[in-house]
């Protein structure tokens, strides 16, 4: 194994350990805004959860990044470098200008970008990509709407319940099961992008055939990545989903992040690559959403909507000027 | 019309929308989502009914 691609599996893995510093507040914000875990104690429970991913869920979407963006054969050492950096270019501007950026879509749109670079527009694998796409829409929608249907079936389900204390303990212990099964979701769905990006850098580097699936140390230095980024850093960046959309009770936290875990699961068994931010924040205006309208902060969701639209041709652009200086230097 | 199932409707055309685009494995996704938008959008009109009638 070469230094350099030594040196370009770091630079994934350092993407995916960010993701998980970045991320972790997704997947506790709720937890530690009801007190149900201290802010330490939520980040441990989300990062254990976000490696354990692997034991449970396939590495299709990993399979879908590697080889279903870009024609495999247009993958080079310096076209996963240049996308990587694309990406977190992408990811350091839409954090200075404050909007909601999504690590997937940046990572799509980095290693396409840079792939047409080096070889032209007929790289792009349009199947990949239009599933990607279709998804990219669909699934805030889709967690906004479970997460709008179990809002409603708790409410439904308890609304006799005259001790309010007693059921929002029940709750709290409940957010500890949501939490955890959006942090394994997290863990599969993120994790694996960078699997990909390194899968598809040792099949250019032919350190493995083009028929491989990912490698075991892969795998586990993927979730590593993420589980460590969350434990790292994930507490000081709490800025509480929560309550940036909308205020959240216990019963809307299990509702929430249940609704954008059975998302996740869904699409990483589909190995379908989706944001698992905008999965959460549309769940999050499901619940604000089942009591009325103005119970969501439009403007936050509407942010959403911005970095669907500029985050694919933001991290492209970025990662095509890095392979032009890339190839300059090559 | 109530606003809420005003939203859901324009989120139920979205979903429909992308039927199109979408692989045949997964167009049953966006329908799905799409009939859960169109009977949100009913149940709210029915909420906002019987809030009105009870005010």
């Amino acid at each position: 194994m070469s230094l350099a691609l030594i040196g370009v599996i770091a630079v994934a893995l350092a993407f995916d350990f960010v993701n998980g510093f970045h991320d972790a507040a997704n997947s506790i914000a709720t937890v530690v805004s009801t007190r149900v875990l201290s802010p330490r104690m939520a980040v441990a429970w989300a990062a254990f959860f976000n490696f354990a991913a692997f034991l449970i869920f396939g590495t299709k979407v990993a399979t879908t990044i590697a080889k279903g963006v870009v024609i495999p054969d247009s993958i080079s050492l310096g076209v996963v470098f240049a996308g990587l950096i694309g990406a977190i270019g992408w990811s350091l501007i839409t954090f200075y200008l404050g909007l909601p950026t999504s690590s997937s879509h940046a990572l799509v749109g980095g290693i396409a970008g840079a792939a047409v670079a080096k070889a032209g527009w007929h790289v792009l694998e349009s199947d990949g990509l239009r599933k990607i796409g279709v998804f990219i829409v669909l699934s805030p929608l889709i967690g906004l709407a479970l997460g709008m249907i179990f809002t409603v079936t708790i409410m439904w389900t308890f609304h006799r319940v005259r001790n309010v204390e007693r059921l929002n303990r029940g709750f709290r212990t409940g957010q500890l099961v949501s939490a955890a099964a959006f942090s394994l979701g997290h863990g599969a769905n993120d994790a694996q992008k960078t699997m990909g990006v390194i899968l598809a850098v040792l099949i250019a580097e032919h350190e493995v055939p083009k028929t491989s699936g990912v490698p075991l140390w892969v795998v586990l230095s993927a979730h590593l990545a993420i589980g460590l980024g969350t434990l790292t850093g994930g507490w000081r960046i709490v800025k509480t989903m929560g309550t940036k959309i909308t205020k959240l009770q216990p019963a809307g936290g299990v509702a929430a992040e249940s609704a954008a875990a059975v998302t996740l699961f869904f699409t990483s068994a589909q190995g379908i690559p989706v944001s698992t931010t905008h999965t959460i924040t549309g769940a999050i205006v499901g619940v604000g959403a089942s009591r009325r309208l103005s119970a969501v902060r439009w403007g936050v969701a509407g942010r959403v909507v911005w970095a669907w639209i500029l985050t694919i041709p933001g991290a492209f652009l970025i990662a095509a000027a890095t392979y032009g200086v890339v190839a300059v230097f090559n | 019309m109530d606003r809420r199932a005003g939203v859901f409707l324009v989120f139920a055309a979205m979903c429909l929308l992308l039927v199109p685009v979408t692989d045949d494995e997964f167009r049953w996704v966006p329908v799905t989502t799409a009939i859960a938008y169109i009977l949100l959008a009913a149940a709210s009109l029915l909420d906002a009914r019987s809030r009105k009638r009870s005010s």
